[in-house]
């Protein structure tokens, strides 16, 4: 898989959307929404060192939600920036950078309790994590692509149309993902917009739990969205990768923000 | 509402606490500094008898080990009387045995490679202008006809190369690599001034090939490498097919330590003469309005010199004492940021000598 086919994969996740949609048959609830998160993030990359990078800086997030009482299908684009360091750096010349655009579908499976629904369903991700260490490989960037496929499972407490708390989570059972190959044997990265892009999606392969695993869970509190700040969310995103051609990488992400709406 | 509250606090917290990062150390622990008998041409010794201060010795490497200081630091190596008398690898044991990049110490060698070459008569003088050997890579500007080699051994040129933007577009440029440098304007008349940055060297390297008829890799191989007993190794072309002659080298610790201890018996390895003694003395002479380069090797006082890499890299020769050290630590590391004072590692295995 090359740069060519990230437009496509991301396409096929946008359409997915419209699709989505058209499914639901009861009254549906769009929300264009915006986040706003503080995120801290803790990432040991073995293919520079063992060493714990950790930072914390923001994150930023657009999603259109598409609701009934029995479907939700949500659109979410997030960007994440942390500068990071570790124990023995004093300034941060090292950041990472994600960027995560997902399609997650949930279906309203049965009550638990008068409140409280279980809704499972599935979510389409692609994640893109580049990582640069200037203190440790000035000449070098460090990252992980994934398109991947999970099962999700949501837990909904509340009335659907009024203040939700739900707990939400996902885990990737196949995926492609694309790792530098480790040692690096050679100079210095080409750093133009193409090589890189091109680089973000070097030995791309198919892969699934045993070399890669992500966790992806959120707890949040909803308001009705005639409110200005629609929720609160703390989510934690846990990924470990280990394949063969590479170094593993394992990062965890805390994410504590809110979301509006438009 | 009960088991949403279990399930989110057994979620939250098991992630909070026992999916938390560790950090892990950089470093092995204190596992000595004897070198291992490999048969691969290093007679090892011990410091006692090769006149070192043991004490001291061990205090050296047991600051290379110590897990707070100097975390880019790789590996040191201690050659004395022509024998391998101390060697740890404290980040991981395999460094041993894996090339690693040398960085601008790759340099020293392309200056190596330039004086077999004079030796061997390819290269009439140092002052000869490199239009007379590379003309097809020289633009219409005249001034840059006056570039000699010894301009580019002394880092004299004055094209404009900034290493920080240059390096990597010099490694990534079509076409020619010799025109990418010498298309570049001119700062300053050619040996008016010390400018350092990795494009004169890859003029080096273009001369070498132009003057050999093959490639600085191969003519390193016939005439250096090979002679010295080294083998595995590698070095980065661009892909006009020239060896990068500024940073493309990579070589095992070991062969480091070889290339040090032809330089501190003064161009001869094992009863073979490499380099001449006229070569060497020149190339360790200053040239500089500073007085502490040659021709890309760092002097230093008491006549000492090295081969300097980014990072850490170095070949470090002490002909007074008959000493040889080498360091090698990451190679694209900031060594300011990360390990102030490593060099100082190499000064006191010098004073550990009895």
């Amino acid at each position: 898989m090359t740069p060519r086919h990230f437009v496509p994969c991301t396409a096929l996740l946008l359409a997915a959307l419209p699709l989505a949609a058209t499914a639901q048959r009861d009254s549906v609830a769009v929300d264009w929404g915006m986040e706003l998160g503080l995120s801290s993030l803790q990432l040991r990359e073995a293919a520079l060192n063992p060493l714990r990078h950790r930072g914390t800086f923001g994150s930023i997030g657009l999603l259109r939600e598409r609701s009934s009482s029995s479907v939700s299908g949500r659109l979410a684009l997030e960007a994440t920036f942390n500068p990071v360091a570790t124990r023995y750096e004093t300034g941060k010349n090292s950041f990472a950078a994600g960027l995560r655009l997902g399609y997650r579908r949930l279906y309203r499976i049965r009550d638990l309790a008068p409140d409280l629904a279980l809704h499972l369903g599935g979510t389409g991700e692609t994640y893109i994590h580049f990582a640069y260490f200037g203190d440790w490989d000035d000449s070098h960037g460090y990252w992980l692509t994934a398109y991947s496929l999970a099962p999700s499972v949501a837990l909904r407490f509340g009335r659907w149309t009024g203040r939700v708390i739900s707990l939400e989570a996902s885990m990737p059972v196949v995926a492609m993902v694309s790792r530098p190959e480790t040692p690096i044997l050679y100079k210095v990265d080409n750093n133009t917009f193409g090589a890189v892009a091109a680089k973000l999606h070097e030995n791309l392969s198919l892969t699934s739990l045993g070399e890669h695993m992500a966790v992806d869970a959120t707890l949040s509190y909803t308001r009705p969205s005639s409110h200005l700040a629609r929720s609160v969310y703390w989510r934690i995103f846990w990924l470990r990768n280990d394949m063969d051609h590479s170094a593993a990488i394992v990062s965890l992400r805390h994410t504590l923000g809110t979301s509006v709406a438009f | 509402m009960r088991l949403v509250r279990s399930v989110s606090w057994a979620i939250g917290s098991g992630l909070l606490c026992g999916c938390g990062i560790t950090d892990q150390d950089l470093k092995l622990a204190y596992g000595g500094h004897a070198p291992e008998l490999l048969g691969d041409g290093w007679v090892v010794s011990t410091p006692d008898a090769e006149g070192f201060d043991a004490a001291r010795l061990d205090a050296v490497y047991r600051d290379l080990y110590a897990r707070d200081r100097y975390p880019t630091a790789q590996g040191l190596l201690v050659v004395r009387h022509g024998r391998l008398v101390a060697e740890a690898y404290v980040r991981d044991p395999l460094d041993r045995d894996r090339p690693h990049h040398l960085q601008s110490a790759t340099k020293s060698v392309t200056a190596l490679l330039t004086g077999i070459l004079w030796d061997q008569g390819l290269l009439a003088s140092v002052h000869t202008p490199l239009y007379e050997i590379i003309p097809e890579a020289f633009d219409d500007d005249p001034a840059k006809r006056a570039i000699t080699v010894f301009h580019a051994l002394t880092m004299q040129t004055g094209l404009e190369f900034d290493n920080d933007v240059n390096t990597v577009r010099l490694v990534y440029s079509k076409g020619s690599s010799l025109e990418y440098v010498l298309h570049r304007r001119l700062t300053f008349a050619p040996g008016t001034a010390f400018y350092y940055h990795d494009g004169n060297p890859q003029l080096v390297s273009g001369a070498i090939q132009a003057l050999s008829g093959m490639t600085e890799e191969a003519f390193a191989d016939r005439h250096l490498l090979g002679p010295l007993g080294i083998h595995d190794y590698w070095w980065e072309r661009h892909g006009d097919g020239l060896s990068f002659g500024a940073f493309g080298l990579w070589l095992r610790p070991r062969d480091m330590a070889k290339i040090g201890l032809m330089l501190v018996q003064d161009g001869v390895f094992e009863d073979r003469r490499l380099v001449s003694s006229e070569w060497l003395a020149e190339a360790t002479e200053p040239h500089t309005p500073d007085g502490d380069y040659g021709y890309y090797f760092w002097l230093f006082p008491n006549d000492d010199f090295r081969a300097e890499g980014h990072g850490g890299q170095v070949i470090h020769v002490d002909g007074r004492n008959d000493l040889v050290v080498v360091l090698i630590a990451d190679s694209n590391s900031d060594l300011g940021a990360l390990s102030p004072g490593m060099y100082d590692l190499i000064e006191r295995v010098a004073a550990a000598v009895r």
